[in-house]
């Protein structure tokens, strides 16, 4: 966190304002999942509840250089580890090129991995007057919906000059430092944000598994988890976010 | 908020211009004070109506920006920069090019304001938190607290419903120390009631109810936090159902729980006489404790328990006849300190009558010869029993809890049967009848203490934990037998024996125990568990026999039948696991050895044994998880059981005086090695799987029966010895799919079983010489199911299964008791919702088994059920009529082969009835309403 502090200051005593953005570097997202929600109510719930811990904690990176990025799991603080956390899904990866609105993902889908690709989702932003700070950065709130009804509640910063953001979320006049999604009880904020020493050749599409289009994957997964109720649609959610 | 009509207005909004020309919209923007050009700015346009982004651009080296492609409207063009202030200004465009005014910015220059609290009874201030009591705030009545807010000194809420406190305005809004509705302060404070806030907390800073975003990242974010008032966590559901047919059947039941924060207070009465002898799983839930049978695992694991002390409370299996039974329960808990202590408490009562007739038919056979048996009984019993349960719980720190558990029970079981029997040769000539007469009353107690405690380190996955347990249990009862039997021998004059007596028995069992487990991580991957556990077991038995005297009394003791023993077992066991938690391999290996001390003391006779055992108890386990959500798994396992005193005690059971039972104080223990495997995979995107699994056990010094036949009265003793060769293996295996038009699930697949069972049989005969043979038994049962399903929520859902097999046994001893016979059933079910209101269900089963020549009886029968309930007043009320066994063929029947004999048992169960049923669902509830948008 110091080394990029110390970039702002450099940058506010500059006459122009030209240097003082970013274009490229790696931001490191604590994903935070909460367990007693995902549960819900009633007694069963409750018993859980007392065994699990509230919040499971991960971390992700995202590598990011001018117009592609690649979106990757880092680590797990075990202490926080539920009973329910899929390893499967830590070998997903997300590769964004928002130049061409493309992306390519390796994700693990019930056992399986799939190579999936399409256009990059197509988010509507509301965009609000509120502000937070994030990690350092000034962050403006915006409110998006996807899947037809799941809202994301997203702080982007204009002083990245990159439309990204973990996973597949995009399109905001800057990068996506921290999102909500109360309905899949997770949040996702920066922690950290390199610039030096970051590795950039890991920007590159994944390769392995079997390859299909996203959407077309999406329809099969729906119709086979229609019948699970929620827990179906968190599935579908968690795979093609 | 952001609803779906906004994004209909865009959609109409760009489909009217659709014929309009795009417009190129372009400006520049430069900083006010310096009046030089902003790079890096960025101007964004925002759709009017909803303020959606509808693009954005950045400005260049020189300020200037331009949009190339613009579809005419109203827009809200935003302009924002990390170091200057927002511009925001509505631009109309037309289809011609636009070229808007320049952009000047401001620098952010940022003022600080103290604001000072002035202190008061209703404002409390604890370390940077600002706690108001809300009671002490004056709000209309029904206001909601956003007017709440206002009213509190240091906060202040503008028209728009920013609220700003100490100066800052607040990101968050929580409710109980949780997010109410997502992050918007808004959506708390409108939509709940100020008259349920018991505090409102202002504070800066990460804390323990840190939830999502935001608060744990260091940074500072102002955040009010609205503590409830309890009570307005108070409310209750429950339910009250009534079942009659008007004249014999009825099924009544009442539950309610009620709850206030975290206290729980809960009740069930049932009274029935249709088999609903408890409360189902779903219920028991909701009105009684529930099950408290979940642990977690060091590595995040989820282990469950089954049974355990519960099974009393369940005594009808559908044998007993038709049962009547009262069952209560009261169940309160409640957690205190922040669920730092929790109090659990429950008692249950039930009482169940239940009248019996059964049945029996028996062939013996043995050597070249056979003789069957048939036993008629008729009897009624009842049976009282009473629990008490409570559970404690403290965590004393964050790495030390305590828990302290006790159980009581009581119970008292009146017996009454009249049993009548003959024997018979197999040219139909009687060997022996009998008419038996018995009553008894037995009276338990029982007491169970636990108490654990356990450490975590700091270390991630490092615990100890020390389980120390009494478990004291004692049984009384008193019997009375009044048997006379006649034999009968060709060619000499029927001979008769009278028995008439009273047994006492008196059983003690106290075990002390205590188990120590240390568990270490050697690394991320690979876990240590050290274990020992010591075990003290004594047991008392106090077996007296009397015969009735001249003066009708009981008082002469029989001193064959009648002893006085105890067993006591001292174990020490010192264990060591190994686990290895990979990502698709789970490897455990253990064992562990148990240095058992066994004493059997025969006070009666003074005559003692000691002896000691040390065994050993292997264990292994494989786990692979491949690709395709598919499953391997491979266990072994291997353990030794001792013999029960019932077993040991040289004592004979004269219960039935032609079947006796006597102890056998020779008796090994066995041992038992378990393997089982299993393959599993689920393709969820094809809907198919398959699951596979094989396991089997063999047994060493296995606990088998001796029977000693006397071939001229039919009267047979048995005990328990033995014997090396028993096993059984088990097969089952499931392949299911779906078809992907029609929806159909299709499944099917075979179930196997062989087991070999040996039975010591001793044959006597009036001048001939006495014959041990051992019978060895193989039994086999070959199955095959095919199942078809199609259903569609709230509409209909209908399953058919079939089941045909085949059952195959053979007997050493005598080819005549081999048998060998095919079953088939059928089983259809409907459940189909109509007008969303009305439902119609029912089931049909039809049950065949081939008949055996040797038997009386035809086993083929259906089983049919319906019922058609509507739902009312909003699901609240479900009236319903029932009809169990419409073509009143329902049998009670049994079949049984497993040694030189074979049976067949008929017993009493429940034909038709008509039902008619009410069920009321109540519920009032003040709780928060669940997070969803």
């Amino acid at each position: 966190m110091k080394v990029f502090i110390l970039i702002l200051f450099t940058g506010l005593f500059n006459t122009s304002h030209a240097q003082n953005f970013i274009s490229k570097g790696m931001i490191e997202y604590e994903v935070k999942v909460n367990n007693h929600k995902a549960m819900g109510d009633g007694t069963w719930a409750e018993m859980f509840k007392e065994r699990v811990p509230k919040l499971s904690t991960s971390y992700y990176q995202l590598t990011f250089d001018m117009d592609k990025s690649i979106y990757l799991f880092n680590r797990k603080d075990d202490k926080t580890k539920s009973p329910w956390s899929n390893d499967n899904a830590d070998d997903n990866s997300w590769y964004n090129d928002y130049g061409t609105d493309h992306f390519v993902q390796q994700k693990a889908v019930f056992g399986d991995t799939y190579l999936l690709s399409d256009s990059l989702l197509k988010i509507d932003w509301k965009m609000t007057n509120e502000n937070r700070e994030v990690a350092g950065f000034n962050c403006r709130k915006a409110i998006g919906k996807i899947f037809d009804s799941v809202y994301v509640f997203a702080f982007y910063t204009d002083e990245i000059t990159v439309s990204g953001g973990p996973m597949s979320l995009h399109g905001l006049p800057g990068m996506i430092m921290g999102i909500t999604i109360p309905r899949m009880f997770s949040s996702w904020v920066a922690t950290k944000l390199l610039v030096n020493g970051v590795d950039y050749k890991k920007i590159a599409a994944p390769v392995k598994g079997k390859k299909k289009k996203a959407k077309e994957l999406q329809e099969t997964v729906v119709k086979a988890t229609k019948d699970w109720g929620s827990y179906g649609q968190q599935a579908v959610w968690q795979i093609f976010l | 908020m952001y609803k779906l009509p906004a994004l209909f207005t865009i959609l109409i909004f760009f489909s009217i211009n659709a014929g309009a020309q795009n417009a190129v919209v372009s400006g520049a923007v430069n900083d006010t004070a310096q009046k030089k050009s902003v790079q890096n700015a960025v101007v964004a346009l925002l759709t009017a109506k909803d303020s959606v982004l509808y693009t954005f651009t950045r400005t260049d080296a020189n300020g200037k920006y331009l949009f190339p492609n613009i579809k005419p409207g109203n827009y809200v063009l935003l302009t924002t920069h990390p170091y200057f202030g927002d511009v925001i200004q509505t631009v109309e465009i037309s289809s011609a090019d636009t070229k808007i005014a320049t952009i000047s910015l401001t620098s952010k220059s940022k003022l600080l304001e103290e604001v000072i609290i002035k202190s008061g009874s209703p404002i409390k201030i604890k370390g940077d938190t600002t706690v108001y009591t809300a009671d002490s705030f004056k709000v209309r009545a029904g206001a909601n607290v956003e007017e709440l807010l206002k009213k509190l000194p240091g906060i202040q809420v503008d028209k728009d419903g920013k609220i700003t406190a100490m100066g800052e305005q607040v990101k968050k809004v929580l409710v109980d120390g949780e997010e109410f509705f997502g992050d918007d302060p808004g959506i708390a404070t409108k939509n709940l009631r100020a008259d349920i806030v018991k505090e409102v907390e202002v504070f800066d800073k990460k804390s323990d109810q840190a939830t999502f975003t935001g608060i744990d990242d260091g940074v500072k974010d102002k955040t009010i936090n609205l503590k409830l008032k309890d009570n307005a966590k108070k409310g209750y559901f429950g339910k009250v159902g009534v079942g009659t047919d008007f004249s014999n059947y009825y099924n009544n039941s009442a539950m309610i729980n009620a709850f206030k924060g975290k206290r729980k207070l809960a009740a069930y009465g049932i009274m029935s006489n249709t088999g609903q002898t408890n409360l189902d799983w779903q219920d028991a839930q909701n009105f009684s404790g529930g099950s408290d049978n979940m642990q977690m695992t060091d590595d995040g694991g989820i282990m469950f328990f089954t049974g355990g002390g519960e099974d009393g409370d369940n005594y009808y299996q559908g044998r007993g006849g038709i049962p009547k039974n009262w069952n209560g329960g009261l169940h309160y808990s409640n957690k205190f300190n922040n669920g730092k202590q929790s109090l659990n408490t429950g008692y249950k009562f039930s009482k169940v009558n239940s009248p019996s007739g059964q049945t029996t038919y028996t062939k013996n056979f043995i050597g070249d010869s056979s003789y069957s048996t048939n036993t008629v009984s008729k009897g009624f019993s009842t049976k009282f029993r009473q629990s008490f349960n409570g559970s404690f719980e403290t965590n004393v720190d964050s790495s030390n809890s305590l828990k302290f558990t006790v159980k009581g029970t009581s119970g008292n079981t009146k017996n009454s049967n009249d049993y009548s029997s003959e024997s018979l040769t197999n040219t139909n000539e009687f060997i022996n009848k009998s008419n038996r007469r018995t009553s008894s009353t037995q009276d338990n107690l029982g007491f169970t203490g636990t108490a654990l405690w356990k450490h975590k380190f700091k270390k991630i996955a490092r615990t100890l934990s020390v389980n120390s347990s009494i478990i004291l249990n004692q049984s009384k009862s008193n019997s009375f037998l009044l048997t006379l039997n006649n034999y009968f021998k060709t060619g000499i004059p029927p001979s008769n024996d009278t028995t008439d007596q009273n047994n006492l028995r008196d059983n003690n069992t106290s075990t002390f125990s205590t188990t120590v487990v240390y568990t270490e991580p050697l690394s991320k991957i690979l876990f240590l568990s050290l274990n020992y556990t010591a075990n003290i077991v004594n047991n008392n038995n106090d077996r007296l026999s009397f015969v009735k005297d001249a003066s009708g009394g009981y008082t002469k003791r029989i001193d064959s039948l009648s002893n006085e023993y105890q067993y006591n077992q001292v174990t020490n066991k010192p264990g060591i696991n190994l686990r290895l938690n990979k990502k698709k391999t789970n490897i455990g290996i253990g064992t562990s050895l148990a240095y058992n001390n066994f004493t059997q003391k025969n006070i009666t006779t003074g005559l003692n044994r000691s002896y000691s055992f040390v065994n050993f108890f292997p264990s292994a386990s494989y786990t692979l998880k491949m690709q395709r959500n598919q499953y391997f798994r491979i266990n072994y396992n291997g353990s030794s059981n001792a013999p029960s005193l019932d077993q040991l005690q040289p004592v004979t059971d004269n219960t039935d005086v032609l079947n006796k039972y006597m102890g056998n104080p020779d008796l090994k223990q066995s041992f038992q090695h378990t393997i089982s495997m299993g393959y599993n995979f689920y393709n969820v995107l094809k809907e198919r799987n398959l699951w596979t699994n094989i396991w089997s056990s063999f047994t060493q010094n296995a606990f088998v029966s001796e029977t000693t036949i006397d071939l001229d009265s039919a009267k047979t003793i048995y005990r328990t010895v033995n014997a090396n060769g028993v096993f059984n293996i088990n097969f089952y295996g499931q392949y299911g799919f779906k078809l992907k038009k029609s929806g159909i699930r299709i499944s099917f697949g075979p179930n196997a079983s062989q087991s070999r069972n040996i039975t010591y049989l001793i044959t006597k005969k009036a001048g001939a010489p006495t014959i041990s043979k051992a019978s060895v038994n193989n039994n086999g049962r070959y199955s095959l199911n095919f199942n078809i399903s199609k259903g569609k929520e709230n509409k209909y859902d209908l399953s058919f299964y079939t089941n045909i097999g085949i059952t195959k046994a053979r007997s050493s001893v005598n080819t005549t008791a081999n048998a060998s016979f095919r079953t088939l059933s059928l089983t259809a079910n409907g459940e189909v919702t109509l007008l969303k209101k009305y439902m119609l269900h029912t089931d049909y089963k039809y049950e065949s088994k081939q008949k055996d020549p040797r038997f009386p009886a035809n086993n083929n029968f259906t089983l049919w059920n319906a019922s058609f309930s509507r739902k009312l007043f909003k699901d609240l009320l479900e009236v319903g009529i029932t009809v169990n066994d419409i073509l009143n063929q329902n049998r009670g029947f049994d079949r049984n082969f497993s040694d030189y004999r074979y049976t067949e048992t008929y017993y009493n169960t429940l034909k038709r009835y008509w039902m008619l049923a009410l069920e009321w669902n109540f519920n009032k509830n003040h709780a928060k309403p669940t997070n969803d948008f």
